[in-house]
């Protein structure tokens, strides 16, 4: 099978990194565990079941967490055999930890930013301008983590580039009555009906429109672009495993399911 | 101030060295575990980092708000709690011993999911708070909300603790003060509450350390916002988010002030063994 040639080539240089000391590579199988950013559980699981087919003799098992989060508990010493992370950052943060080889990192997807507004959209929020609105109670991420660094670098984007100066940002972040540490926390508060509107990202509002929320994209002139990227670790226990399911995931098979719940496919590298 | 007064000791005294060193070693492996992962922090705490963390803003509003929000949640134990533990230990009939039962469901409850039964009462499309708010009042994402959602994890540690001690207040020396003239008012401050003091002193330290440890509840029902309802749990977390080393320093920081109030606490309390 080619999947299981090509994965091998990936997986020499593993192999070639713990100094020959470890057994001799074996065809993919056994389990391989997959440190994901908790914003690619669904897409995950409901992948599982579609890679379990094409490969039977590999089991998948997922820890979803904060990408920080997990790329600490990697640097703590837990085992895992592929990180998935939702920004560049962290993975660079785990490439300089010595986790991963700068050489096997992957482009994975790419998400938006959008406005998520609840059931019935009670404050009648139609345009990014409205979040500026005096006595609005919004749920924005702390700019400490990923969302709402995104959230904040929109913000003033915009202000500039509609000539609305520093102070719309700052109108917008004094509405926020909680700054969340992660987007499921945003959500949280917005599915509640607890705040007039929230930002998070494009993936999180659809899985969510089922729950009666609404949601407002965003122009994408002003936003960061939003990179999920993927790699196996070199501590992996399962490196042939490892290195397979990335191909899978990043290639004709695992990227439709990405699509199927609102990821947007990578830019051209 | 002597909070570890000397009592004599009381272990019945064996023939031999072994037995009397027998009991110590029993009790090392679990004063071991339940001490290594403070020591652990404080191993791995990087002086910068405490440094950088004990000049930040955020951290001074985070232990002003965590010390504020949890000295009302112990006032509200004590204040509401004496009474409800009073009656749970000398009522008998089947609807307190029911009310006994449910006034721990709180404590098997995962926090956050108190936080969003907090949230569905008393949120503004809550059925108590939805009618608040048309009388412009909002608790949600206030002080108050960390109030309340550190009173509902905490205050039934004070209660258990206090029902138990209340309970175990002989009833035949109640009935020796109500014989002598005394009213129910002076039998609980003259005798069952003198008696069961130790309890009472025990499950308030229980519940203020409960409290200040809160963080699931409080996410969900108060939000996280520096200064409003930001606890240090919560910025302990968030810190995890930034820098492991600042969420160490904050871990740290937070058992060092933590000890302390206990210490304090015993020791105005006194170690009444």
């Amino acid at each position: 099978m080619v999947t299981h040639k090509l994965s091998s080539l990936i997986a020499l240089p593993i192999w070639l990194g713990v100094a020959g000391c470890g057994p001799v590579p074996t065809p993919a199988d056994g389990s391989v565990m997959i440190f994901a950013a908790a914003s690619l559980r669904a897409p995950f699981e409901a992948g599982e079941a579609i890679y379990h087919e094409a490969h039977p003799s590999l089991e998948l098992e997922f820890q979803f967490a904060g990408s920080q989060q997990l790329r600490t508990q990697l640097e703590e010493g837990a085992r895992a055999d592929v990180f998935a992370s939702a920004d560049e950052q962290e993975m660079q943060a785990a490439v300089d930890a010595g986790l991963v080889d700068p050489n096997q990192v992957r482009r994975l997807a790419s998400n938006q930013l959008v406005v998520v507004l609840p059931e019935g959209n009670p404050a009648g929020i139609a345009a990014i301008a409205d979040l500026a609105r005096p006595g609005l109670k919004l749920a924005l991420a702390d700019p400490s983590v990923p969302v709402g660094h995104y959230t904040e670098a929109f913000l003033l984007a915009f202000a500039e580039g509609n000539g609305l100066g520093p102070e719309f940002s700052e109108r917008v972040w004094s509405n926020a009555v909680s700054l969340e540490q992660n987007v499921a926390g945003v959500g949280t508060k917005v599915v509640a009906g607890e705040v007039d509107a929230g930002v998070v990202y494009r993936t999180d509002a659809i899985s969510g429109v089922a729950a009666g929320l609404a949601y407002v994209e965003l122009a994408q002139e002003w936003a960061l672009p939003i990179l999920y990227v993927i790699s196996p670790l070199l501590q992996a226990a399962n490196p042939s495993g490892a290195a397979e399911f990335v191909h899978w995931i990043t290639s004709d098979g695992g990227q439709p399911v990405l699509a199927e719940f609102g990821f947007l496919p990578v830019p051209e590298e | 101030m002597k909070p570890f007064r000397r009592p004599p000791d009381l272990t019945p005294r064996g023939k031999n060295l072994w037995s009397r060193v027998g009991l110590t070693l029993l009790a090392a492996p679990l004063i071991i575990f339940l001490l290594l992962p403070e020591a652990g922090l404080l191993a791995r705490l990087d002086v910068d980092a405490l440094a950088e963390a004990l000049a930040d803003d955020t951290l001074h509003k985070a232990v002003f708000l965590s010390l504020g929000t949890t000295f009302a949640t112990l006032l509200a134990a004590v204040v509401a709690g004496t009474p409800l533990s009073y009656a749970l230990a000398r009522r008998r009939s089947r609807a307190w011993r029911w009310v006994d039962l449910l006034v721990d469901l709180p404590t098997v409850l995962p926090p956050a999911v108190a936080g969003l039964g907090l949230l569905f009462v008393f949120g503004r499309r809550g059925f108590l708070g939805g009618a608040l708010s048309v009388w412009g009042i909002e608790v949600a994402f206030t002080p108050v909300a960390v109030v309340m959602a550190q009173s509902f994890v905490a205050v039934p540690y004070f209660l258990r603790t206090a029902t138990i001690g209340l309970a175990s207040v002989d009833p035949e020396l109640e009935l020796a003060a109500a014989l002598d003239g005394a009213s129910g008012r002076q039998i609980f401050w003259h005798v069952s509450l003198p008696l069961s003091w130790r309890a009472f002193a025990g499950g308030a330290a229980l519940c203020w350390a409960r409290a200040m440890g809160e963080f699931g509840a409080t996410i969900i029902f108060a939000g996280n916002f520096p200064g409003r309802t930001q606890t240090m749990p919560l910025a302990v977390y968030l810190g995890l988010e930034r820098d492991l080393n600042i969420a160490t320093a904050l871990g740290v920081l937070l058992l060092l002030l933590s000890f302390l109030v206990l210490f304090l606490l015993r020791s105005a309390l006194g170690d009444r063994k």
